[in-house]
């Protein structure tokens, strides 16, 4: 400690000594997240397609009778939501387990987050942005499509209902 | 101006119907809310005299029929929205559509801006304590989907923003007449069937219940 980069913007050693331990902790928990991101492979959501939320229902993906899950012609699906205070539009969808789900969802009013328990489906979606998630369910069930950044009074209740079935024709 | 924002409202109308039909032409973008700020109530108000509003609303924007909408106080957001539907034939209503449809979408603003600014009515002093409706205005009901009033129409029923109306001091049977229309898809005019997703849950005691609990004070010569 003879040469102390922080002598020049601070002269007290025990000010200088815990701004070194705040460092030290950051650096570390940032190496830790950084570590395990590269480890696990998790990489965020970098689809990038901005929408006029205020004009969300005159849009043509996000028109009220174009919502829901569609089939492409690869067998994969697309899932086209709104997420408005305080639910996910259509409140109830259904999809196939085992098959690749990209779901593209936007919001018509304010920052919502969407998160399906038990899945690794998650993302944020922010005003005036396409959130584009693709993912597969790999267990049948009756899952939750939960708001996971405070909305607003009815926040807690912003849930809709996602249905994993078993393939049609038995696939599954 | 004036004809900026009826080439305007005339291009809303026909964009979308090329494509689907969405439940309403309305939304909400910098373009509408800068004409809502800057509609100017005065001119509302004669415009509100001229088309005799008060025949069917009042002369303060309380009815004297329990099935005419009270209008005083009513955001103004909502009430030009639900005006331009009328106007769209987004909401049904022949004498609605009738007083509407010579009008402007700035003297639709300057209309809902003049009822905005009268004093609403006020709840009933005895509302209805029903537990089970209480929790539905207060906590909703998860299994059925059913999101509390309170959520959108705020803790005391006053509204909430835009399109999310006052219900406080609403008429009993025009909260029925809504819940039942929005219920039995008769009324289709809210954004990607919010409301509609809610009524269609409802029981008719519940509809009777919630109208119970929001309604204004039903006048003594009712009684």
């Amino acid at each position: 400690m003879s040469i102390d980069p922080l002598r020049h913007v601070c002269e007290d050693p025990l000010e200088r000594k815990w701004t070194w331990i705040s460092l030290i902790l950051a650096s570390v928990m940032g190496g830790v997240l950084g570590f395990y991101a590269l480890a696990s492979n998790l990489h965020p959501p970098s689809n990038v397609e901005t929408i006029d939320s205020s004009r969300l229902h005159l849009s043509e993906e996000f028109a009220e009778d174009k919502l829901g899950v569609k089939t492409n012609p690869d067998g994969s699906l697309t899932i086209t939501m709104v997420a408005a205070r305080y639910g996910f539009y259509p409140p109830r969808i259904e999809v196939p387990v085992d098959t690749p789900v990209t779901l593209r969802m936007a919001s018509a009013d304010v920052l919502h987050g969407v998160h399906v328990p038990g899945t690794n489906m998650t993302t944020m979606i922010v005003p005036g942005y396409i959130s584009e998630v693709t993912t597969t369910f790999t267990r049948t069930g009756e899952f939750s499509l939960l708001c996971n950044e405070y909305c607003g009074l009815g926040h807690d209740q912003m849930w809709s209902r996602l249905s994993v079935v078993e393939k049609p024709g038995g696939g599954g | 101006m004036p004809r900026l924002m009826m080439l305007l409202t005339i291009m809303a109308l026909f964009v979308p119907r090329a494509g689907a039909e969405p439940s309403s032409a309305v939304a909400f973008d910098s373009a509408t809310l800068r004409m809502l700020a800057n509609a100017d109530p005065v001119r509302g108000e004669e415009l509100a005299q001229t088309g005799k509003c008060y025949k069917c609303h009042g002369d303060a924007g309380v009815s004297e029929d329990p099935d005419d909408i009270n209008i005083a106080g009513m955001s103004s957001s909502y009430a030009y929205k639900q005006l331009t539907d009328y106007l769209d034939k987004k909401r049904d209503s022949r004498d609605m559509y009738k007083s509407v449809r010579k009008l402007d979408a700035r003297q639709l603003a300057d209309l809902a801006a003049w009822y905005a600014t009268l004093e609403p009515a006020q709840p009933a002093p005895q509302r209805n304590r029903d537990p089970a409706i209480l929790r539905l205005v207060f906590k909703g009901d998860p299994e059925r989907m059913i999101k509390a009033c309170a959520s959108c129409h705020g803790r005391r029923g006053r509204g909430g923003q835009f399109d999310h109306p006052a219900l406080a001091g609403q008429q009993r049977e025009y909260l029925v007449l809504s819940l039942n229309e929005f219920k039995e898809g008769d009324r289709d005019n809210d954004i990607y069937a919010r409301m509609r997703s809610v009524a269609e849950t409802l029981t008719e005691e519940e509809i009777e219940g919630l109208a119970a609990y929001y309604a204004t004070a039903v006048p003594e010569a009712a009684q």
